[in-house]
């Protein structure tokens, strides 16, 4: 339909755009582009239980960490390159998922609650590696340097554009992953589950099975997201991906930029850390006014602002409403008074 | 309706944040002109803001007397300028802050602090071939990493134990210590030191007997328990590495509990070189701690830790001495390297041999790693609530006391 | 003897927990939203007592009223400005708009207040009673005490002012108080002000024995998640068992445990509890 066809046209030209953006972009652009695809591909993951699954996850840094030390220390100890290493993390991340996934809805756990395990969760597995010898006994994790030309068979660049490239791709095929499922029976199931899982089971629905399905998938794709870290970075620690503070900041793209829809995270990153920076400026022009030096931490008090004025009149993301959905909460209309 | 409000936002987005990168400072030419420009990244919000902040405060010190003493000269009398951006104590942020400062047209750069912030910091300036003078980050390995433009003027990790056991055994000598309760912050770098610290005591023929290891968990509500349990074992001496919130509560238990040791060691504690801990009074005096510190005998030093804290109403500690001597390091070596050239000023940082400085140890020089060979750290202790360095002994301004008095008679 | 002693510290602890974390779990009752910048505002009454201590003399106990409007009023609007208007919306964007409310604020502190770490210095700070052989610590023991009364005075208001009735049917059945002809709206915000305010009065009551620092708003939080998980959503009285019950089990945990062994055991705890009885200990069903 013609539709269709404006829609893959416009959607393509948008993809080469940004494949041209190590031509012309610098540096700085990059890193922060990067960066953004990268909370992009990470909320896109999380949006699967999270958005579609409308399971409050709290706790996916785990997954995230798994997927990085996963890879490097097979990387570091066995001299497995982590393009391999990546897929053995993400069979542990989805291992694990789906073991907290089966504990928490195999005893209905739900709402409010989930997000207080997943937290918990996080915590534990935070704590477990900070202690683990492996893990912990030099300051972190350093990955080995490979230097010279079998450097990107090991996952390792010189400059920063092939980074960029390939979080550009694990993002777009993310994205495509999402597509397919929205459009799939299990789509369909998921939808039904979060409107109202009781409502669901009643009509046959599995939401035991959808919801632990969506669980491994979203934690399998996001440990790709920790290897991706550990190989740009060339260094990790476990509080830098684990615990709640991340898995806090990995949802917020997602939220703001609309869960529950493909290019909602996406959105929301690439509004995000323009909108850190733009914070920042503005501190800059702030005390360069009123020539002082103080107003430490002012940009934050910026972005958090912003933060809540987005959500006031966005409360359901930049997307925008999707018709038919509301949770059982919204259900409930009061009078304006 | 659907798909133009999608396609509408995507491109609302994508100008936005086009805009919203490619605006900014205008870039600063670089070369032979009348402005040097330096950048800094340093944790400005957050936890350490505190710190942050000194070591800003040094940077700016040095600055002005750089500049006031006439730029470089071989550059023409080129002024230096700071640009400095708030890492928010973040490895991304501290990240971007890099980048943003290398667009801008920085020669070289400094920081970050934290450890993992200040790897990617060194990385990224790494890439860009720009010269990273790191003032503060003990981590050892950071001039492992395969960087050619990174140096690090402090002490490592390891430096700063090899003085510190020295240290302890020394000013212990009237009443050596036979055994140790170490209590530190079970958060990674609180492990690392304390393992790293047990190993050398190791190395050095175990004079004393370390009775247990207490780990607290970060941000505690309460530490009466770990100290009720280290007062079981009536130890000599107390080992601590602590996040200053933690320094500050272990003393005020210990005093509670009346609980004595012949001496508190802080550890490379962060938290125990917080000038917050010093204000604690009768609390907080009699601590040691190990940690890299400026040298407080010297004229030279003394001068500038006077202007200091008279320009800035803050302490003079480490934070300010090791940024302040970074700075002097660069311009050092822009002066004579004569030029802005990244591998000009590279090799003459390696030729590095500065005897003016403020903080111990001997002619700041770099070994193949960057390194400062003659960086030393100290054993301090604080006497009325000054700081005052009692080993090693070239740079001491009082005699340490020990055994400490008792919290009775204080 | 040390069993004794400990459970002594855990009880005085733990009833300073319960008080922490009651308006978060009134919040997290009735509004059903996750607060993350519950501990920015029980940082919100330290600072408020630290001030009035340290430029008016005015000790903690007493500038607690200060500490109680200041609370009542900063949660009101919270709520009306800010977390009413997306009452509609699904739950992540009322964890995110805390969040956000949490950095604010903590910057706001940062800004103004500078990063210094401040203490109360009254003259009790570090003074202990000796009560048969056992060692009772006074700023912890008067927190305690205060706490009791205040959590006293709070279940009273819950049970018996007209308020506090309204708050707890809109608490077990929204659509049911609604029906009533119950203004929700102003419900909420009275229940946020109310939950903040416990907020700002453990605040200033812990400023006594804990140093106030613009950071510390992530510890109080956490702390008072791990309670309110322990003794259950929306059961106030199981709160308060629950918080002498972490307080007691922390203290006694470094007998057999240390460090973050003693964490993982306690999270471990947690979850358990909360895949086995969510609601807690001692709540009611969710």
């Amino acid at each position: 339909m013609k539709t269709r066809t404006v829609y893959i046209l416009s959607y393509s030209l948008l993809l080469a755009l940004f494949l041209t953006v190590p031509i012309w972009a610098g540096s700085y652009v990059l890193e922060i582009l990067i960066i953004a695809l990268w909370l992009g591909f990470l909320g896109s993951c999380w949006n699967i239980i999270g958005g579609y699954g409308g399971q409050l996850s709290i706790g996916h840094g785990t997954f995230v960490g798994i997927g990085a030390y996963t890879s490097s220390l097979l990387f570091n100890l066995y001299g497995i390159t982590p393009w391999l290493g990546s897929f053995a993390g993400a069979i542990l991340s989805a291992a694990v998922g789906l073991g907290i996934g089966f504990l928490c809805f195999r005893f209905k756990v739900r709402g409010i609650y989930f997000a207080l395990i997943t937290m918990a969760i996080a915590e534990i597995a935070k704590l477990w590696f900070e202690h683990m010898e492996l893990v912990g006994s030099t300051g972190g994790l350093f990955l080995k340097s490979v230097h010279g030309p079998s450097g990107p068979a090991f996952f390792q660049f010189e400059t920063k554009w092939p980074y960029y490239l390939i979080i550009l791709g694990m993002l777009v095929a993310v994205l495509l992953i999402c597509f397919l499922l929205e459009r799939s029976k299990m789509g369909y199931y998921l939808k039904a589950v979060r409107g109202d899982e009781d409502a669901a089971r009643c009509l046959g629905v599995s939401a035991f099975r959808c919801k632990c399905i969506a669980m491994c998938i979203s934690s399998f794709l996001i440990a790709f997201g920790g290897t991706f870290y550990a190989q740009y970075r060339m260094y990790i620690k476990p509080d830098l991906l684990m615990g709640i503070h991340f898995s806090v900041e990995l949802v917020i793209p997602t939220v703001i930029g609309g869960w529950g829809t493909v290019l909602g995270p996406v959105l929301g990153a690439l509004l995000l850390i323009p909108l850190a920076e733009f914070s920042r400026m503005l501190t800059d022009i702030i005390r360069n006014t009123f020539h002082t030096t103080g107003l430490k931490g002012f940009q934050l008090i910026i972005y958090g602002l912003i933060l809540i004025v987005v959500i006031r009149f966005m409360p359901l993301g930049i997307v925008g409403l999707w018709s038919g959905l509301r949770r059982k909460k919204a259900s409930v209309k009061y009078a304006k008074d | 309706m659907k798909e133009i409000s999608r396609r509408g936002f995507i491109k609302l987005t994508g100008t936005a944040a086009a805009g919203s990168l490619l605006s900014g400072f205008p870039s600063i030419v670089r070369g032979a002109e009348k402005e040097i420009l330096i950048g800094a990244v340093h944790p400005l919000s957050g936890m350490v803001a505190e710190a942050g902040a000194m070591a800003v405060a040094g940077l700016e010190l040095a600055v002005d007397h750089i500049n006031k003493a006439g730029g470089i000269k071989s550059l023409k009398g080129a002024k230096l300028r700071l640009a400095v951006e708030d890492s928010e104590s973040k490895v991304e942020t501290g990240g971007i802050a890099a980048e943003k400062l290398i667009r801008k047209g920085i020669v070289c750069l400094t920081g970050s602090f934290q450890n993992a912030v200040t790897l990617n910091v060194a990385r990224i300036a790494d890439q860009h071939k720009v010269v990273f003078v790191n003032d503060i980050s003990t981590l050892d390995e950071l001039t492992h990493q395969g960087f050619k433009y990174t140096f690090r003027v402090g002490p490592t990790l390891s430096k700063i134990l090899d003085t510190g056991v020295a240290g302890v055994i020394e000013v212990t000598k009237n009443k050596p210590v036979k055994t140790g309760v170490v209590i530190h912050i079970s958060e990674l770098t609180g492990k690392i030191v304390s393992d790293a610290f047990i190993k050398k005591t190791q190395e050095r023929g175990n004079p004393w007997k370390f009775l247990k290891r207490i780990a607290y968990p970060e941000n505690p509500m309460s530490l009466a328990a770990e100290i009720r349990d280290a007062k079981e074992l009536k130890p000599d001496a107390l080992f601590l590495v602590c996040r200053l919130r933690d320094a500050i509560m272990l003393v005020e238990e210990m005093y509670k509990q009346r609980f004595d040791v012949n001496g508190i060691f802080g550890v490379v504690s962060s938290g125990h070189a917080d000038p917050s801990y010093h204000k604690q009074g009768k609390l907080s005096d009699y601590t040691f701690n190990i940690c890299p510190w400026h040298d407080e005998v010297s004229e030279y030093a003394k001068k500038i830790a006077q202007e200091y804290e008279a320009r800035f109403k803050r302490p003079f500690n480490m934070n300010g001495a090791q940024s302040y001597d970074a700075v002097m390091v660069m311009a050092d070596a822009l002066e004579r390297a004569g030029s802005t050239d990244k591998d000009d000023l590279r090799k003459a940082l390696m030729a590095t041999k500065l005897r003016n400085k403020t903080s111990i140890g001997g002619a700041i020089e770099f070994d193949q790693y960057g390194d400062n060979k003659n960086a030393k750290s100290g054993l301090m202790q604080l006497h009325a609530g000054k700081s005052k360095i009692v080993y090693p002994p070239e740079a001491s301004t009082a005699k340490a006391i020990y055994p400490v008095p008792v919290w009775d008679k204080r | 003897m040390f069993i004794a002693q400990a459970m002594i510290d855990g009880l005085l602890q733990g009833g300073v927990y319960a008080l922490m974390a009651l308006g978060l779990s009134l919040v997290l009752g009735v509004l059903r939203i996750i607060n993350l910048a519950h501990g920015n505002l029980v940082l919100i009454g330290m600072y408020t007592s630290y001030y009035l201590f340290a430029l008016f003399g005015i000790d903690p106990y007493v500038s607690m009223l200060a500490s109680a409007v200041v609370g009542f009023l900063l949660g009101y609007i919270i709520q009306w400005l800010v977390l009413n208007p997306i009452t509609g919306a699904p739950e992540e964007m009322a964890v995110l708009v805390t969040l956000a409310i949490g950095l604010i604020i903590q910057n706001l502190l940062l800004t103004v207040c500078g990063t210094d770490y401040y203490t109360v210095d009254t003259s009790y700070r570090l003074e202990t009673i000796m009560f048969q052989g056992l060692r009772v610590d006074l700023p912890k023991l008067l927190a305690f005490l205060s706490s009791l009364i205040i959590v006293g005075g709070f279940f009273l208001f819950m049970e018996k002012t007209d308020i506090g009735r309204t708050i707890r049917a809109a608490t077990d059945n929204r659509e049911a108080a609604l029906l009533m002809g119950v203004n929700v709206r102003r419900i909420y915000c009275l229940a946020f002000g109310v939950g903040t305010v416990l907020a700002t009065l453990a605040g200033s009551s812990i400023s006594t024995f804990i140093p106030t620092s613009q950071d510390a708003g992530v510890l109080f939080t956490m702390a008072s998640f791990v309670i309110v998980i322990a003794g259950g959503i929306g059961s106030h009285k199981g709160l308060l068992l629950g918080g002498l019950l972490v307080g007691v089990l922390e203290e006694m945990g470094t007998l057999l445990f240390s460090g973050s062994l003693k964490q993982v055991m306690s999270l471990g705890l947690l979850v358990i509890i909360l895949l086995v009885r969510p609601q807690g200990l001692f709540g009611k069903e969710a």
